[in-house]
């Protein structure tokens, strides 16, 4: 295990939080933190498993779909419009990003 | 006719001999969720009774993270309160297809996570066996309906103990399939390595009929398996004599009416001919680790989708267990952390496939408990960092590895709550599992425990 690994780790939750697209208020943000520490602090364990000269059991192969061809569901645009408040003239809209 | 605490199958039959109407059956259960549900709170949402004359339809219901065409869908939290998909999961078309219609959306916990049904942003279901007390999650409010009969079965979905145990909790059987059997497509995604649709029932049978109904491939999940359905209840007929492997350390930390309940039922199947051998498993403590750091770094990648553009609302509706979890995900991805928690986690998964791929080379069936103690009270998962990866322990492995997998009930604990057990397979061995579940059906009282939670409700 290296040096990193054996000391215990510090959570940011301001950096995790913004990683993550969410808001956490003050309180919420403490009690992340804390539940956060207490469940890295457990999932460690699997440092200790000595290792094993074992390889990957199954190699994982992407499955792709040709975009655009075909459409099983035949989904409109009309069905696109139902759950989109932010869906205008065919289109989504998006805030602004830069 | 008396319809109250009748099978699926036995619903089926009478309808078939034209002994009752399914506007009557319908009707029925529509007339108890109506009476009793707002003191357990298993649904979300009601449909209306689709039965008409002259067309014989079954109901079922369904948990809420299932797509259901023209039927709100919120898998529970307030991020979806308002999505109405515009189709259906092949879940649902399958049912729809041998004519089950869905009764109801069943109450869970938020996007799944969770294994008390607490983190609903609807509010918690309650056991129905004792309303102080848990139902267990995710799938709480299936289980929770199929225990209260407000629906003769029920479909919910399991990435991790969430179909076997609120099953074990509310006194009723629970089937997880294996990895692939179902399709999952329409099921709105947890951990996708993991998802899993299951059946809730009162009877092996429809346990059997259920999963007949909804295996095979699925063009639309590249996940689901090649395998065609199989004849499962032509196979619950034969009298097999498996070999049983227990995992005797998985015991040493449960409640002692579970361990009780496994010598009883060690001897009724020793005196049936089934033959009882010792095995060593991984310590479930890694399986936890395990699931936690996959699910959590799955959970981040499903729930980025939520951006409140397309369908949903805005990603500050995510309670704080979403919120944990989507944190936790990304770290264990983060530079520098992810070959330390999630490239490990991987590598372990594999050690605890490997380790089932050996043990069942001497075995048909593992038997273990399906959670370390009898329903909780309300409000104990706010005490754990991250109780359901704790209280689903023992069913942490067999999802890591994609198993299938039966929780079935063998007693009644002091305190007056249902007692379960489980049987895990290997790949696609279901046929094993619900052979010998029919089998302690038949030949003990185990069962009465089922009955003995319908009355309550009667």
């Amino acid at each position: 295990m290296d040096k990193k690994m054996r000391s215990k780790v510090k959570i940011d939750t301001d950096y995790l939080s913004a990683l993550s697209r969410l808001t956490i208020d003050p309180d919420e943000a403490k009690k992340l933190k804390s539940d956060l520490e207490k469940t890295i602090d457990f999932i460690r364990n699997l440092q200790q498993l000595p290792p094993t000269k074992q390889k990957p059991k199954e190699k994982i192969e992407n499955i792709f779909f040709q975009d655009g061809e075909e459409n099983p569901l035949n989904l409109t645009y009309k069905d696109l419009e139902k759950n989109s408040r932010k869906f205008r003239n065919g289109v989504f809209v998006v805030g602004k990003i830069i | 006719m008396e319809i109250f605490g009748r099978s699926l199958l036995s619903i089926k039959k009478l309808i078939a001999e034209k002994k009752i109407s399914s506007t009557e059956v319908f009707e029925f259960f529509l007339q108890r969720i109506k009476k009793y549900d707002a003191k357990i709170n298993a649904f979300l949402k009601i449909a209306e009774n689709p039965a008409k004359k002259d067309q014989d339809f079954l109901p079922i219901s369904i948990k809420d993270n299932f797509c259901t065409k023209g039927i709100r869908t919120t898998a529970g939290s307030k991020v979806l309160e308002n999505f109405i998909p515009t189709y259906d999961a092949t879940v649902v078309k399958k049912l729809k297809k041998a004519n089950l219609r869905i009764l109801g959306k069943t109450n869970m916990d938020a996007w799944a996570h969770g294994s008390s049904t607490e983190t609903s942003d609807f509010g918690p279901t309650r056991n129905p066996w004792n309303l102080e007390h848990i139902p267990g999650g995710s799938s709480g409010g299936s289980a929770a309906s199929v225990s209260a009969y407000l629906s003769p079965a029920s479909i919910g979905s399991e990435t991790a103990g969430s179909v076997r145990q609120p099953a074990a909790w509310c006194g009723v059987l629970g089937l997880k399939p294996t990895y692939g059997r179902i399709s999952r497509f329409g099921l709105i995604a947890m951990a996708s390595s993991f998802d899993c649709p299951g059946i809730i029932a009162l009877d092996t049978k429809d346990c059997a009929y259920l999963l007949q109904i909804l295996s095979g491939k699925d063009e639309l999940d590249a996940t689901s398996a090649q395998k065609p359905p199989e004849a499962y209840l032509e196979n619950l007929e034969k009298r097999e004599k498996f070999c049983i492997g227990v995992p005797e350390e998985y015991f040493e930390d449960t409640q002692p009416e579970i361990k009780e309940s496994f010598e009883k039922i060690k001897k009724i199947l020793q005196k049936l001919g089934f033959k009882f051998k010792k095995i060593k498993l991984i310590s479930p403590e890694y399986a936890i680790s395990v699931y936690t750091i996959i699910q959590r770094a799955e959970v981040a990648s499903n729930l980025a989708r939520y951006d409140g553009i397309r369908y949903g609302r805005s990603r500050k509706f995510f309670g704080t267990e979403a919120k944990k979890r989507i944190m936790l995900g990304n770290f264990v991805l983060s530079a520098g952390y992810y070959q330390a928690y999630y490239l490990q986690a991987q590598k372990v998964r594999d050690r605890i496939k490997l380790d089932f791929e050996k043990i069942f080379k001497d075995i048909d069936l593992i038997l273990s408990p399906v959670v370390p103690s009898t329903a909780l009270r309300l409000g104990e998962f706010e005490k754990y960092p991250f109780f359901g990866e704790l209280i689903d322990k023992f069913n942490e492995p067999a999802a890591i590895a994609g198993l299938p997998a039966i929780s079935f009930p063998v007693g009644i604990d002091k305190k007056g709550l249902p007692l379960s057990l489980q049987f895990v397979a290997d790949h696609f061995q279901e046929a094993k599992l619900l052979n010998a579940v029919y089998q302690i059906q038949q030949e003990t009282n185990f069962f009465e425990v089922i009955q003995k939670g319908l009355e309550k409700w009667r």
